[in-house]
């Protein structure tokens, strides 16, 4: 008689948990040395559920299988010239700043979950975050071979680890994760897998994703929705990983409830670039921040997912009420923000095309005609002796103390005024963007005034190739040491413009 | 001050690739869960439902014209939001307010 098949449940069950034991001549605490040290009790791992039931054999199946359909679109695009039939090359200019920015910290997701896959005691969490350190990996490479392509004919896309780790902006992301991956355990996974992965990246794979295929970029919209695909499964580690430590002990609740609030203005300010990117530097859009905002943060986090954690005692996060209040506001700060200090920046940025302004005011009837067109009105007369016939700010930022952004977040309740918050501690002065930053600097001070702020360092004299021969050449030295050579400066005058030119000059030319 | 304006609703969903694939899942869905909307972005579909959506195997088979194992559910989901209450050989639910 033919041996009847295994369920799902059975098969997940044997490869997981059955093949979990319990040490005898080692203690559990020497094994799981970091299990403790965070407050958070656990009474029963066996409680733990897992909704994907995902085996290592399931796992090699369908992700290879995603892999194959990513590596055929990827080819098609690279031997159909696809680039030329991209929107506008301006459009690229959002993709460096998802290569130099987030491919980094995909990388360094894979190395938090290989230590959470080492170290959490329960079988089916570390299960699913050696899945999820895999896939990082994998985000990882399917985005630098996508790039690679856009390399051989762009600027901004030749130097992404180098950047991630010494250009201003890119201290953003970096100084985020490099928080999430000194935390504990238990911290790094509410950080990532909850605050990051459920609430958040949805806003950079889902409505930004659309906007690449829009805007004819295949390659992204397709590594985009793989890795997305992934992130579902990462979502749910998160989810059940929070109402887990929930559910385990009451003594939890307090701690969880610190983190969910600390994660979530962390990561919204974080994904602030993601609005820059989308609401300006798309050529062709799908959704506004603001839409996008309200579908997968107010609709699908506040009125779905936290409805659903009410009933453990946990509130939504503390500074939510802020992030709603600077939706129409947010994108265009940051936009401005890049737009001002490009002269630094491994990507081009511009002056709103006409019709591009008149979408923002439809899209922003609150704020855009209000509070912000006239700065580029203003920007296209205000010269500088830089290249590119418009405004750049010459000189450097203040950044906030916690999130590193330059200093110039809108205030919603007095929109013709920045937020400066400030902190006095062991007789230094810290400076904020904002309450969130604020109060999560004042919870653990003493890791935030370790921060590596660019600006203090330029200050400090630790980010020149050479010595600066005068004050003239101090920023080409930061530039050489951020290996920045035409990537920096207005679109209409760069590189990336002149060829694009070319190339549509006549659309016979063949680009080798 | 600029006031805010919020419109709030609640719903599980699933955001889908605009594939082949994609589509036919996205048929059965419909089939089995008459309530549930469609609306349609570049690249992918966004299923919603005000409480549960279920994918049945069956009906996922019966578009495809081939078999189907729910597993494969992993090569068209985007996103989703909710819980997945149930996931077996024949079934997913995914629906809020389920506990573990």
């Amino acid at each position: 008689m033919a041996k009847k098949k295994l369920t799902l449940a059975q098969k997940y069950h044997i490869y997981t948990r059955g093949l979990d034991w319990e040490p005898t001549y080692v203690s559990k605490k020497d094994i799981y040395p970091y299990a403790e040290y965070e407050g958070i009790k656990i009474k029963d791992w066996n409680k733990w559920e897992d909704p994907f039931r995902m085996t290592v054999e399931a796992y090699w199946k369908y992700q290879a299988e995603k892999d194959r359909r990513f590596y055929a679109i990827l080819d098609g695009f690279i031997q159909n010239q696809g680039h030329l039939t991209l929107s506008d090359a301006r459009y690229l200019n959002s993709i460096k700043l998802f290569i130099q920015g987030v491919t980094p910290l995909e990388y360094m997701a894979h190395r938090g979950f290989a230590f959470v896959a080492r170290h959490l005691p329960g079988p089916g969490p570390r299960t699913a975050a050696f899945f999820q350190s895999m896939d990082e990996l994998r985000h990882t490479q399917i985005e630098v071979h996508a790039g690679s392509n856009f390399n051989k004919y762009y600027d901004g896309f030749h130097s992404m680890t180098l950047m991630h780790d010494r250009v201003w902006y890119l201290s953003v992301p970096k100084s985020y994760f490099d928080d999430a991956v000194t935390a504990g355990p238990f911290e790094y996974v509410t950080a990532i897998s909850f605050s990051f992965e459920y609430a958040l990246t949805n806003l950079l794979f889902v409505p930004f994703m659309s906007g690449a295929a829009y805007n004819g970029d295949t390659p992204t919209m397709t590594f985009g929705f793989s890795a997305q695909s992934d992130e579902s499964r990462h979502m749910t580690l998160g989810l059940q990983v929070v109402k887990f430590l929930l559910e385990q002990h009451e003594d939890n609740v307090p701690i969880i409830q610190r983190w969910i609030d600390k994660w979530w203005w962390r990561g919204y300010r974080l994904t602030s670039l993601v609005g820059a990117m989308m609401d300006y530097m798309l050529p062709k859009r799908v959704m506004s921040w603001k839409e996008s905002f309200e579908l997968y943060i107010e609709d699908q986090i506040l009125e779905g997912l936290f409805r659903d954690l009410e009933r453990y005692g946990i509130r939504p996060p503390l500074h939510m009420e802020q992030s709603i209040k600077e939706k129409e506001f947010l994108s265009h700060d940051v936009y401005w923000i890049l737009f001002s200090f490009t002269f630094a920046a491994a990507f081009h940025s511009w002056i709103p095309k006409e019709e591009e302004m008149e979408w923002l005011a439809e899209k922003y009837p609150r704020t855009f005609n209000q509070y912000y067109r006239w700065r580029y009105e203003k920007a296209k007369q205000a010269k500088t002796p830089l290249p590119g016939d418009r405004f750049y700010y010459i000189g450097l930022p203040q950044l906030c103390q916690v999130c590193q952004i330059p200093m110039g977040f809108t205030d919603p309740d007095d929109p013709n005024n920045f937020v400066q918050r400030y902190v006095e501690y062991e007789g230094e002065i810290y400076h904020f963007c904002s309450d969130g930053c604020k109060w999560i600097f004042e919870q653990e001070p003493e890791k935030y005034v370790q921060a590596w702020l660019p600006v203090h360092e330029i200050y400090k004299g630790n980010c020149f190739a050479e010595p600066p021969k005068g004050p003239d050449d101090v920023v080409p030295q930061v530039l050489k040491w951020y290996n920045i050579q035409t990537d920096n400066f207005d679109y209409f005058v760069s590189e990336d413009y002149k060829n694009w030119k070319e190339w549509h000059k006549d659309m016979a030319t063949v680009v080798v | 001050m600029v006031a805010v304006e919020t419109k709030r609703e609640r719903f599980v969903s699933v955001d889908l690739q605009k594939t082949e694939e994609g589509y036919n899942v996205l048929r059965a869905i419909l089939k089995d869960n008459p309530d549930a909307k469609v609306d349609e972005f570049p690249g992918y579909y966004k299923v919603k439902h005000s409480n549960k959506l279920t994918i049945k195997r069956e009906t996922v088979e019966s578009f495809m014209g081939r078999p189907w194992d729910t597993q494969e559910f992993n090569l068209v989901i985007i996103s989703y939001s909710g819980n997945f209450a149930e996931w077996d050989d024949e079934k997913i639910v995914i629906q809020w307010d389920t506990h573990m």
